[in-house]
């Protein structure tokens, strides 16, 4: 039997390897999406023979949240595929990456924040500065009257 | 008669992997996306019926096997949903060629629904 187990467990491995190599070649998103949908299945594979090779019942409650949610990449993924055009879609090389990222702004840790709550707050809804407020406030006591 | 299980258990596995592995490669040699989202089919639902009946032969426990229905329960209901998003994606997003299919009823209810929109 453990021979059985290993065939088993060997052949799930080259399933999954086989379809990892879809994920990366894609072509499309929702291609990496269905592949990912195998991976899946090869992981359901492999938690039913560890179950039924170490008798540890506790790894079907595995099964039963992965047969919950493994849908939900996909989904995702199909929810925001866009259409676009075959220079948008392939993937970038090495130098083009390397170009894009250095035309791109870094952001590093020491610069100052783009935005910082503690200091940009909000007005307090008492102090009304500013032409806009202003204008505001003097509608609102038109509109009483 | 623990032989006879043994064998059922293993002729299970056997299956159920044979049929990841025949889905995987199906994923490698497929030409396009709808050809493709017919391999996953197989491990996920022929595959996973296989592999939980050889666990719950192999383990042997009643009440497991009930909680193995459970699992084949909601891969039936959630595979259908990814398989049917990824297609409708695909559509609408024109990863498929419409000239490569015998019957193209989505197309005729997408101009349909357009020029719904376009009345209104």
């Amino acid at each position: 039997m453990t021979w059985v187990y290993v065939v088993c467990l060997a052949t799930l491995a080259l399933a999954v390897v086989v379809a990892v190599t879809r994920v990366e070649q894609g072509p499309s998103m929702l291609d990496r999406a269905v592949a990912i949908d195998v991976i899946t299945a090869g992981l359901m594979g492999f938690v039913a023979i560890t179950a039924a090779m170490t008798g540890r019942t506790d790894l079907i409650a595995i099964m039963a949240a992965l047969a919950l949610v493994g849908f939900i990449s996909t989904v995702a993924v199909a929810r925001f595929a866009g259409a676009e055009s075959d220079e948008e879609r392939r993937i970038l090389t090495r130098e083009e990456l390397e170009a894009l990222l250095r035309d791109e702004p870094q952001l590093r840790d020491e610069d100052a924040p783009v935005h910082d709550v503690d200091q940009t707050a909000m007005p307090a809804p008492g102090d009304a500065t500013g032409v806009d407020d202003a204008t505001r406030v003097a509608a609102d006591e038109g509109g009483g009257r | 008669m623990d032989l006879v299980l043994d064998v059922l258990a293993a002729l299970c596995f056997v299956g159920g992997t044979a049929l990841t592995l025949a889905a995987a490669v199906g994923l490698r040699r497929f030409p396009d996306l709808l050809a493709r989202l017919h391999a996953p089919a197989k491990p996920q639902v022929l595959g996973l019926v296989l592999m939980l009946t050889g666990m719950a032969v192999t383990l042997g426990d009643p009440g497991l096997a009930w909680t193995c229905v459970l699992v084949l329960i909601f891969q039936l209901i959630t595979a259908p949903i990814s398989a049917h998003m990824a297609a409708r994606a695909g559509y609408r997003t024109g990863h498929i060629d419409s000239e490569t299919l015998y019957v193209d009823e989505y197309r005729r209810d997408l101009a349909l629904s357009q020029r719904d929109d376009e009345d209104e």
